[in-house]
C-alpha cells in the first residue's frame, strides 16, 4: 500500500510548537492558585495536548472509524472506572439512619440490672464463657492476651493492667462492651448482647484473665443505679487537652476563636468545655480531626451543625443519643456523663447556634 | 517469505488477502493494544485520584519534593521525540529511508536523554531516602503517610520508564528494517505502528507531569 501525497511535515511542526506552548502554559499556571480550579485547568491543558498527539501525531483524525471508536471506548471505560470508584469512596459516610435513633434508653442502659448482675454467679460465668468464645475470642484471643486479630490499635490484653482506656472496674468494662471504643475495632455490643449477657462475659473476663480486677467505688455504684447516668470513666488526659490534640489546624476551617464562646450559661460552659474544639464557636465545623487510635493518621472534616439529617434539632432524644454514644469510626467521641439538667442546657445552647 | 511477485509482495503474509487488509488489521491490532495500555495506566491513575482525594495536603507537600525542572525538561524532550518520530514515519512513507533513519536515531537520542534525566532524579531520591513502599525513609514531610505519594510516583514513572525502554528497542528495530530496505513507501507498517506506540508513551507522560510534578 503506497502512500502518495504531500508530506505531513508542516502539520507535525505546528503541532509540536503547540505542544511546547501548552507545556509552558501548564508550568506557568501551576504557580498561580485558582483554588479548586487548579486541577481542572491542569487537566484541561493536558487533555488539549493529548488530543493534539492522538489526532495528528497518531493520525486518528484521518483513520478509520473503527479505530477511532476503539480508542475512544478506552477513554469511556477509564471514565467509568474513575467515576464508580470515586462515587463509592466519597459517598460512603451514611447519615445515622432514623431507625437507629428510635430506641433510646437513658444514654447507656443500666440501672436495675446493675444491682442484679454486679455479683458473679456460676451460671453467669458459664454463660460468659460461651459468649466470650463466640464473640470476643477472635480478637481478644482465647486466653485474653489480645492476640487474636492484628487490629490497629491492637485488642486489649486482659491479663495486663496497663492500656485500659476506660478503666478496669466492672461498670467501666460494662460501658466499654456496651458502647464500644470509638475509632477502634471494638464495636458496641448493646444491640448484640443483652444486659445480662454483657455482665456474664465481663464476669468471665474478670475471673479468668484479670489477675487483680478492681471493683467499682460506692459512688460509682450509687450513681449508676440511681438512674442518673453512669459517671464518665476516668479520662487519662483532660478532655480539652485531648480535643486540642485531635484537631488539626486546617486552611479551610475558619480560625477558631475559642474565647468567643462566652461561658455565660451552663449550656455554653458545657459546649466550651467539650464541643468547641471540633464544632467551632458557631457550630460551623470544618475542623480537621484526627481519628485517634487509627495509625497512621486518617482524618475527617467536622460537618456543620446545621446538618439535621438525624432530626436532632427537633428531637432531644436523638441529640442525647448522638452525643452520648459518639459516632464510632467517625472520630466523634461519646460523652455520657451529663446529668439530665446538663443535657437540657447543652441541648438548648447547641440548638441556639447559627452556623 | 522472502520471494516477491507482482501480485504477492514480500511483506504480505499468507493469511491476508491483500496488503491493504494486512495493513488495516495491523493498525486495528495496535489500537486494541493501546486500549489495554490506557487501562493499565488508568488503574494507577485511579489509585492516584483516590489517594489524592483522601489526602490532598499530603500530595501537595510531597509533590514539592519532586524536581519540576527535571520534569519539565523530560516533558519537552519527549515532545521533541514525538516530532522526530512522526517525521521519521512520514519519511519512510515517502521512501526517504536515510532521512528516516536519522530522524529515528534522534528519537532514540531523546529517549536516552529522558532516561538519563530520570536516572538522576531517581538517584537523588534514593539518596534522600525517598524510596517506594516499605523502604521509605525520609523524615522531611510532616505526615506519616508520605510514603504513599512516593509509592505512586515510583510506580507510575517506573512503569512509564519501562515503556520508554521498550520503545527504544522498537525504534532500534525499525532503524534496522530501514537500513535493510525492508520497509519503504510500499510497506511501512512496522515503522508506523512503532511511531503510534511511541506517541502513546508521550501521551501518558503528558498526564503524569502535571499530576505528579505540578500540584501547585
Amino acid at each position: 500500500m503506497s502512500h502518495s501525497g504531500k508530506s505531513h511535515g508542516p502539520v507535525y511542526v505546528k503541532v509540536w510548537i503547540g505542544l511546547l506552548i501548552l507545556t509552558v502554559t501548564t508550568i506557568v499556571t501551576s504557580y498561580y492558585n485558582f483554588g479548586a480550579f487548579n486541577i481542572l485547568i491542569a487537566m484541561a491543558i493536558a487533555t488539549v495536548k493529548a488530543s493534539l498527539v492522538v489526532l495528528f501525531f497518531m493520525h486518528l483524525y484521518d483513520d478509520t472509524r473503527l479505530n477511532q471508536v476503539v480508542f475512544v471506548s478506552s477513554l469511556l471505560c477509564l471514565g467509568l472506572f474513575v467515576a464508580l470508584t470515586a462515587s463509592d469512596l466519597w459517598y460512603r459516610r451514611d447519615a445515622i439512619p432514623a431507625s437507629a435513633v428510635s430506641e433510646f434508653g437513658a444514654g447507656i442502659d443500666l440501672p436495675a440490672d446493675i444491682a442484679q448482675y454486679r455479683a458473679a454467679s456460676p451460671e453467669l460465668l458459664a454463660e460468659g464463657q460461651k459468649i466470650y468464645t463466640a464473640q470476643c475470642a477472635t480478637c481478644h484471643g482465647a486466653a485474653g492476651h489480645g492476640d487474636g486479630a492484628a487490629n490497629t490499635p491492637p485488642p486489649r490484653n486482659f491479663t495486663q493492667t496497663d492500656g485500659w482506656h476506660f478503666g478496669r472496674t466492672p461498670l467501666a468494662m460494662f460501658k466499654t462492651v456496651t458502647a464500644g471504643s470509638p475509632g477502634t475495632s471494638m464495636a458496641a455490643y448493646q444491640s448484640v448482647l443483652s444486659v445480662r449477657e454483657r455482665w456474664a462475659v465481663i464476669h468471665f473476663i474478670r475471673s479468668n484473665f484479670m489477675p487483680t480486677p478492681p471493683d467499682d467505688s460506692a459512688e460509682e455504684i450509687a450513681k449508676a443505679t440511681s438512674g442518673e447516668g453512669m459517671d464518665a470513666p476516668k479520662m487519662r488526659i483532660p478532655v480539652d487537652m485531648a480535643l486540642e490534640k485531635m484537631t488539626i489546624a486546617s486552611p479551610q476551617a475558619p480560625s477558631l476563636e475559642l474565647g468567643s464562646v462566652q461561658r455565660s450559661t451552663p449550656g455554653a460552659t458545657l459546649y466550651a468545655d467539650h464541643c468547641v474544639h471540633c464544632h467551632g464557636p458557631s457550630g460551623a465545623g470544618g475542623q480537621k480531626v484526627a481519628k485517634l487510635g487509627v495509625a497512621p493518621y486518617a482524618y475527617e472534616y467536622v460537618p456543620s451543625l446545621s446538618t439535621n439529617s438525624t432530626g436532632w434539632q427537633e428531637n432531644q432524644t436523638a441529640f442525647v443519643h448522638i452525643v452520648s454514644r459518639g459516632l464510632p469510626g467517625q472520630a466523634k467521641p461519646g460523652f455520657s456523663h451529663f446529668t439530665a439538667a446538663e443535657w437540657d442546657a447543652l441541648y438548648s445552647f447547641t440548638k441556639s447556634l447559627r452556623p | 517469505m522472502s520471494h516477491a511477485t507482482a501480485e504477492h509482495p514480500a511483506h504480505l503474509q499468507h493469511h491476508f488477502a491483500t496488503s491493504a487488509q494486512q495493513y488495516s488489521s495491523a493498525k486495528l491490532g495496535l489500537w486494541c493494544f493501546l486500549v489495554t495500555e490506557v487501562l493499565l495506566f488508568g488503574g494507577l491513575f485511579v489509585a492516584y485520584i483516590i489517594f489524592r482525594g483522601l489526602y490532598p495536603d499530603l500530595f501537595h507537600e510531597a509533590s514539592a519534593h519532586l524536581n519540576k525542572v527535571m520534569g519539565g525538561v523530560n516533558t519537552v524532550v519527549l515532545i521533541c521525540s514525538s516530532l522526530t518520530m512522526a517525521l521519521a514515519v512520514d519519511a519512510t512513507k515517502h521512501n526517504q529511508l536515510p532521512r528516516a533513519q536519522v530522524l529515528m536515531w534522534l528519537t532514540v537520542l531523546c529517549a536516552l536523554i529522558f532516561m538519563g534525566v530520570k536516572y538522576f532524579e531517581y538517584a537523588h531520591k534514593f539518596h534522600e531516602g525517598l524510596l517506594p513502599g516499605a523502604h521509605f525513609a525520609f523524615h522531611g514531610i510532616a505526615n506519616s503517610r508520605a510514603g504513599l505519594f512516593f509509592s505512586l510516583y515510583f510506580m507510575m514513572t517506573g512503569l512509564h520508564g519501562i515503556h520508554v525502554l521498550v520503545g527504544i528497542g522498537l525504534i532500534l528495530w525499525s532503524i534496522r528494517l530501514a537500513g535493510q530496505r525492508r520497509v519503504g513507501a510500499e510497506y511501512f507498517t512496522p515503522v508506523e505502528l512503532t511511531g503510534i506506540y511511541w506517541h502513546l508513551v508521550d501521551l501518558i507522560w503528558i498526564y503524569l507531569f502535571p499530576l505528579l510534578y505540578l500540584i501547585g
